[in-house]
């Protein structure tokens, strides 16, 4: 049930959001704000990166639009256990509170997970951290619901935004940033914006490197095309030779 | 037989006929770049399209009818596929000489997607350059298909590509001739068909504006581009395999184990080599890129090893008679490594980071075209006219070997010095940052005037006695 | 390699090639025929060995992955478009965006790294970095569609030309652009 309504809401907002906006965040760096995690660890930001490279993305606990099914996408796409890299969610709500956060973790089966931390940052610093991500948050009071962004953000271990993704896209470009999260360098990626008939190569959505796609099996016609030339050739001249070879005199 | 002749010398006579014609746009290049001249920028990039699509077109189909001509000592050859690929090509020049001249049509000879959209060009124009690939296309891809045909009537595939010979079998004896032929039409196959789904992308844009993917346009330009200049080499030295040793009074070259291997090596690596145009988009997966440079590498090695040095020793204490026609083939053959050498510097893809699209490109190319394809048809085409006319040329020998090679020199060597200096390749006029390069344009320029005059001098001889052999005087 | 080094390497090659070939030309006037095939073999495997070195040498000096492992200190966007190029440290997105960043003259630090990412508007150009002493030290392809990532260090002070490099119409020889390395 879940996973209809998200994915119904996937492609409504994939379509609306279809802009990699990253270049406006290139490199900012974010504010060394207090973390309070769902464990009970109590740190910050900075001293949180020392020691993994981390994918941030914010959510509420009390979102009834888009929170959860986007988590529900993230988990999908990245899997319980990423390699390389933790997935660092946070509350922008000042609201929530530490079990409200448990309790979501738990609920999208999340909570015990080794790649995924949860965690709350003390109302005041908030807006620093939000306004850095360019994130925004409004409160629409008639549906009682948040209009917000959809950010995930990859962040090296200085507290710099290396690439940010906005937006629900097609998970290949989030895969994308997974291997830069690890610390690969990506040498060139595709824009998401621009339509075009077919592709020769895409980003797997499962591993994350470069797969074949049907242009590049446009590439392939000319030589399959050839060698079935070839062999019809060959097969279709066999009397001939064979007359030939008669002709000569040898046995045929 | 007869008609065979006929065919093969109206070949030569066009050939011939336009030949000076495109060196002379390619000499106004030359002088616009070294500021003698003021061509406006949209008459010089119509120059530059027209002259690479001559040059490339002519001896592309002049090394066809070559092997054509030369097949027929193996096997029945029908004529009718050699006429088609000619009225076909000449349908295909008038319509692409109207859409470069009266239409400006001016996107350089390879037409990278999406440029001939956006280039200021006639819409009609950009029909009619369509078209006139579609034509060349067709013609060629029969006349390919023709020469198939006629190779498989008498061999099988297996015997053609002297499998039989590669596990070491004497019987049934493949030629060396038959086994190069056989590997260049079949690696030409591909690319036309590359060229024919190009096409195809091409026309669904212009007709119905659904952009392509401009990475997959690019594969495809190079597959059949690169494809395409690569093999007509191959021809050149299908050729040369059949004549040369005879031009030394030896017996023929037999297919030994490692030709057959190193040919179908050539036929199985040929088509990866066209990575190498791609170097510098970096969107091209690193993986192609590292089999580019190992393929652009390892690759030549056997032709090398194998064309080369069986003419060197054919050559060494041979006491030959040299005249025109083994001079080109011998000739041709240095300069076709040496273009080779300045390739394959260049297909490392820590130099191209600085090479590509330098001047040092047109250096490479022109090294084995202009002074190692080029000469292997002109060493056929001499060999022709002596066999119709008994005229050895010899009177021209010193001349026009000398000012061909000497003049051809020059030219090549004043791109290959600009090129390391970083001036860039298709540009009109220099800018200011490689000053350097009007300087080496009108060196080029002076020797050029060299191989223009031996070209005019033997165009004069060669043409008025393969018109005698067209028009069936005796 | 640098540019001189690559054009004396193909100049020693080339005369050796023509030495070659002269010396058995010259020989050609003799008669006493000698077989030269067992050489032929060592020809083959000198080559493959040369080659092999050669090529396996430069393999590792793959420009993919200058840097990759550093972080850049300062990202630059380019976009090119018929016929000129956008240079801006801000995102260069739209047409707006890109009439904005025309007029600008970008600075950049020395001997830091720096990151390009560039792409193209309308057709296939080139973007090729000229230093101060008039040689390419760098390039890439500007392909419409797709940002390629180039990251270089520039160790010279001074003026650098960004210029195309792959043919984009009848303008194309004057399309560049500055910027200043300090
Ligand atoms: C003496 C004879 C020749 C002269 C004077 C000449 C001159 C030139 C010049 C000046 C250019 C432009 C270089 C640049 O990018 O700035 C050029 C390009 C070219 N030439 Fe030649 N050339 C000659 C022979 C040939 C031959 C024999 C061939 C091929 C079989 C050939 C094929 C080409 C091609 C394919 C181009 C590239 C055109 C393009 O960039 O679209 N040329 N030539
Ligand atoms: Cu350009
Ligand atoms: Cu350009």
């Amino acid at each position: 049930m879940l996973a209809c309504i998200s994915g119904l809401l996937l492609i409504a907002t994939g379509i609306l959001g279809a802009q990699l906006n990253e270049g406006r965040y290139y490199l900012r760096r974010l504010p060394d704000v207090p973390l309070i995690l769902t464990d009970g660890e109590q740190t910050s930001l900075y001293r949180f990166l020392q020691h993994q490279s981390i994918l941030l993305t914010l959510f509420s606990a009390r979102c009834g639009g888009l929170c959860s099914p986007y988590l529900l996408f993230l988990k999908q796409a990245l899997g319980t256990a990423p390699e390389g890299f933790t997935v660092l969610a946070l509350s922008f709500d000042s609201r929530d509170t530490r079990s409200d956060v448990r309790a979501m973790a738990h609920r999208l089966g999340l909570a015990e997970q080794p790649g995924w931390r949860w965690g709350i940052i003390p109302p005041e610093h908030i807006p620093r951290l939000l306004t850095t991500l360019g994130y925004s948050v409004r409160y629409d009071s008639a549906r009682r619901e948040y209009d917000h962004s959809i950010v995930v953000v990859v962040i090296d271990r200085r507290g710099n935004i290396l690439r940010r993704m906005e937006g629900i896209q097609d998970a290949s470009l989030l895969k994308d940033l997974v291997r830069e999260a690890r610390g690969e360098f990506v040498l060139s990626y595709p824009l998401p914006t621009t339509e075009v008939a077919l592709r020769c190569f895409e980003l797997d959505k499962e591993t994350g490197s470069w797969r074949l796609s049907w242009g590049m099996a446009l590439l392939l016609i000319p030589p399959a095309t050839s060698f079935v030339v070839a062999v019809l050739l060959q097969l279709l001249l066999l009397p001939v030779r064979r007359a030939k070879s008669c002709q000569k005199g040898s046995a045929c | 037989m007869k008609a065979l002749d006929r065919i093969t010398a109206a070949w030569i006579v066009t050939v011939l006929l336009v030949f000076p014609i495109a060196i002379l746009l390619g000499i106004l290049m030359r002088l616009n770049q070294a500021n003698v001249l003021e061509l406006s920028s949209l008459t010089f990039y119509s120059f530059m399209t027209a002259h690479g699509l001559l040059m490339v077109g002519i001896w592309f189909t002049m090394s066809m009818a070559g092997v054509s001509y030369l097949l027929q000592r193996y096997v029945e050859v029908k004529v009718w596929p050699v006429t088609l690929g000619y009225v076909l090509t000449l349908v295909g020049v008038v319509l692409l000489l109207a859409a470069i001249f009266l239409g400006d049509f001016h996107t350089g000879w390879y037409f990278l997607y999406p440029l001939p959209f956006y280039a200021r060009t006639e819409q009609w124009a950009t029909t009619a350059f369509l078209l006139s690939l579609g034509s060349l296309g067709v013609g060629w891809t029969v006349w390919v298909l023709g020469l198939l045909v006629a190779i498989l009537r008498k061999y099988s595939l297996s015997q053609a590509l002297a499998w039989q010979h590669l596990v070491g079998k004497q019987e049934p004896e493949t030629p060396p001739f038959i086994l190069i032929t056989t590997t260049t039409l079949l690696g030409l196959v591909p690319a036309f068909i590359a060229a024919v789904v190009l096409l195809v992308l091409f026309f669904i844009e212009h007709l119905s504006g659904v952009k392509q993917d401009a990475l997959l346009m690019k594969n495809l330009t190079f597959y059949f581009g690169h494809t395409l200049v690569n093999e007509m080499l191959y021809f050149g030295i299908a050729t040369l395999y059949e004549l040369f040793p005879s031009f030394a009074g030896k017996p023929p070259y037999k297919t030994k184990p490692f030709v057959a291997a190193a040919w179908n090596l050539v036929l199985l690596v040929v088509w990866t080599a066209y990575f190498h145009h791609l170097y510098m988009d970096f969107v091209q997966p690193t993986v192609v890129q590292y089999i580019g440079q190992l393929a652009s590498w390892i690759a030549p090695i056997p032709a090398v090893a194998v064309t080369t040095f069986s003419v060197l020793a054919t050559v060494y204490r041979s006491g030959m008679k040299w005249w025109l026609a083994p001079t080109f083939f011998f000739t041709g053959v240095m300069f076709w490594i040496i273009g080779g050498l300045g390739a394959i510097l260049d297909a490392i893809v820590a130099n191209n980071f600085v090479l590509h699209n330098t001047l040092w490109v047109p250096g490479h190319f022109h090294t084995y075209n202009l002074l190692g394809n080029v000469l292997f048809s002109l060493g056929f085409i001499t060999w022709f006219v002596r066999e119709k006319s008994g005229d050895d040329s010899s009177r021209l020998y010193r001349p026009v070997a000398t000012l061909y090679l000497l003049g051809g020199t020059g030219f090549v060597l004043a791109f290959f010095i600009a090129g390391s200096a970083s001036v860039m390749r298709r540009v009109d006029k220099y800018p200011h940052l490689v000053s350097s390069g009007s300087f080496w344009a009108l060196i080029g320029a002076i020797f050029v005037l060299f191989v223009l005059t031996a070209v005019l001098f033997y165009v004069f001889h060669a043409v008025r006695r393969c018109w005698r052999v067209l028009v069936g005087s005796s | 390699m640098s540019q001189s080094t690559v054009l004396t390497l193909f100049l020693l090659g080339t005369a050796i090639i023509a030495i070659v070939f002269w010396w058995v030309w010259r020989s050609s006037y003799q008669t006493a025929s000698q077989s030269v095939e067992p050489l032929r073999r060592w020809v083959f495997i000198g080559l493959l060995v040369f080659a092999g070195i050669f090529t396996g040498l430069t393999l590792s000096r793959m420009p993919y992955f200058l840097y990759a492992d550093e972080m850049p200190a300062r990202v630059v966007h380019v976009v090119a478009r018929q016929f000129a190029f956008a240079i801006s440290e801000r995102p260069i997105e739209n047409d707006a965006d890109y009439a904005a960043a025309l007029g600008q003259t970008v600075e950049l630090p020395v001997g830091q790294v720096v990151e390009f990412r560039v792409t193209s508007f309308d057709v296939n150009h080139g973007f090729a970095l000229y230093a101060p002493h008039g040689r390419i030290v760098a390039q890439v392809q500007a392909m419409p569609g797709y940002i390629n990532r180039l990251r270089w260090r520039f160790d010279q002070p001074g003026e650098y030309i960004a210029q195309c490099l792959e043919y984009c119409g009848a303008a194309h020889a004057g399309m560049h652009a500055r910027f200043v390395v300090k």
